[in-house]
């Protein structure tokens, strides 16, 4: 699957979020976004996944439209996405929230509900597939607890797990290592290398030019709404002239 | 005094059935409605003109009153739930003055406010239920079966994404969920279950009219939500409960003037315990730390 964005732009009132951007990515792999605070990150992927509606551009994945696509609908054709902030079930478990994510929709009918009294949210091979990724994720301690009870680390891990759930072969993390410390970080990124091991595109926002180094391949740099290089990352973090627009 | 107690649990078990579809709404997918009452009362006119006017049986009059009543919740919903959730709860006070509106005006079909009288025994395949006894067992089958429905569907995946909705809907859409088609299938089938308690309190009241769907009901089976609690069983334990304690004040032996204006009180005092105290409901359990 090969996504890309062709001229995109989106002002919010006199602020232009997304000036004419345009991006290739790569089929698969893993894709850092970096950028100061306010060049637009996290409104390029609002305007991917029907959040925000561009002004004027496309994206297109294979080749096909899917600007404007609602939310639901993205998240259909493949590409999944986590948030900034936390999003989650909080009086749910881990594996109810893995679970909710993992695509089933013959157990998601009214009807169905009737016919698996007690059964349906536990479908063995939605069970299987939410146990196989909490376990790829190193989650197998916490997957009965409610996730209000778990660090602030451990729930981005879920939400990055959750949002893998989804089957996606796209998958946009925006800033999935904010705020996490420690082995938190070490998971998180263990966990994203094994996705993108598989086939899949890890686009994710980061700040850490550390952790940017690590993991990403490709590196997008971003300043006022606009891409100011797109490359391999280390010749993208090589260019101190254009780090210092990030840097201040 | 037995037939009295008969009487109110009868009522008690009739009204459960309404309010835990109204649960199925307000706890269980975050939608508040103030129009319950509706579809209790497009069930009960349902059922009452079907059997008084077209003579016909218990089974006709259920297929009536659920598919008018899906029908309103349909012209209801599709629009409403479009929006953000509190346009639904705005939309279903506006069904409940139209509803009101409609019975007290349309005199050629639901007689106006003279209501509709000499409503007979409830018939399914030629049993008739005539003695209170088998109407309390009608009502309580009725309200055994919604428990049932309501709890399998709070056990479900639909009641997983259902609760998706109620916490973070732009969640639930971002994992691919047709957020609009889940919460317009509860709310139609709420509006049907309701009916179909309709259809048994026209039967067990054996008159009615527009007094009886107002918007104060409505409010009283929302009531009976709030008070009762999350689960099936808290919103029946509720109802029972709301339904008693008028009943009790009676014994009083206050004067009926002072009576009225008390029950009222008493009712408000009781919601605004229970949010402050337990807002959770008097029933449930689980404590919700938000």
């Amino acid at each position: 699957m090969t996504l890309e964005c062709c001229h995109i732009s989106k002002a919010f009132g006199g602020v232009q979020a997304l000036a004419d951007v345009s991006i290739r990515f790569p089929p698969e792999g893993i894709v850092a976004v970096i950028g100061a605070n306010g060049a637009g990150k996290t409104t390029l992927i609002d305007t991917v996944t029907g959040i925000v509606r561009p002004d004027r551009g496309q994206w297109l994945l294979d080749g096909r439209d899917i600007t404007g696509l609602s939310t639901e609908k993205v998240a259909q054709t493949g590409i999944a996405r986590s948030f900034q902030g936390i999003r989650l079930l909080p009086d749910e478990t881990v594996l109810d929230n893995i679970a909710l994510a993992v695509p089933d929709r013959g157990s998601e009918t009214l009807f169905s509900a009737f016919l698996h009294f007690k059964t349906s949210t536990r479908r063995q091979s939605v069970v299987e597939e939410a146990n196989r990724l909490a376990g790829l994720a190193g989650l197998n301690g916490r997957r009965h607890d409610s996730v209000r009870w778990l660090s602030y680390g451990e729930q981005k891990l879920v939400s990055a797990v959750v949002t893998a759930a989804t089957g996606a072969r796209i998958l946009l993390f925006d800033e999935p290592l904010a705020g996490v410390h420690g082995d938190g970080v070490g998971q998180i990124v263990s966990f994203a290398q094994q996705l993108a091991s598989n086939g899949r595109l890890v686009v994710f926002i980061e700040h850490d030019l550390a952790a940017v180094r690590r993991l990403a391949a490709t590196t997008v740099l971003m300043d006022h709404g606009t891409v100011l290089a797109v490359g391999p990352t280390a010749e993208v973090l090589e260019r101190g002239d254009l780090l210092e627009a990030y840097l201040g | 005094m037995a037939y009295y107690i008969l009487h109110l649990v009868t009522l008690a078990c009739i009204l459960a059935t309404a309010v835990i579809a109204l649960q199925l709404l307000v706890s269980g997918t975050g939608l508040l409605s103030v129009a319950q009452a509706v579809f209790l009362g497009i069930g009960a006119y349902s059922g009452a003109l079907t059997a008084t006017r077209l003579g016909l049986d218990g089974v006709t009059e259920l297929l009536v009153a659920a598919g008018c009543s899906l029908l309103v919740s349909l012209f209801v919903s599709i629009p409403s739930l479009r929006l953000r959730d509190d346009y639904f709860a705005i939309a279903t006070f506006g069904l409940q003055m139209i509803t009101t509106g409609v019975l007290v005006n349309w005199v050629g079909v639901t007689n106006g406010p003279l209501g509709i009288s000499g409503i007979g025994p409830f018939s399914l395949l030629g049993i008739s239920v005539r003695s209170p006894f088998a109407l309390l067992g009608l009502a309580l089958l009725v309200c055994v079966l919604a428990v049932a429905i309501a709890s399998s569907i709070q056990a479900s995946r639909y009641g997983l994404v259902l609760r998706a909705i109620r916490s973070d809907e732009l969640f639930a859409q971002s994992l691919g969920k047709n957020t609009l088609w889940f919460k317009v299938k509860i709310v139609g089938l709420s509006a049907v279950l309701a009916s179909v308690a309709g259809v048994l309190y026209a039967h067990f009241l054996t008159y009615i009219d527009p007094a009886s769907f107002t918007l104060m009901d409505s409010v009283q089976l929302l009531s009976m939500v709030v008070i009762g609690g999350g689960r099936p069983l808290d919103a029946a334990a509720g109802t029972l409960l709301l339904v008693l304690l008028p009943e009790a004040l009676r014994f009083l032996g206050l004067p009926a003037a002072l009576a009225a204006n008390l029950r009222q009180i008493a009712y408000g005092i009781l919601i605004v315990v229970v949010v402050a105290f337990r807002p959770q409901g008097l029933f449930s359990r689980k404590q919700r730390a938000t």
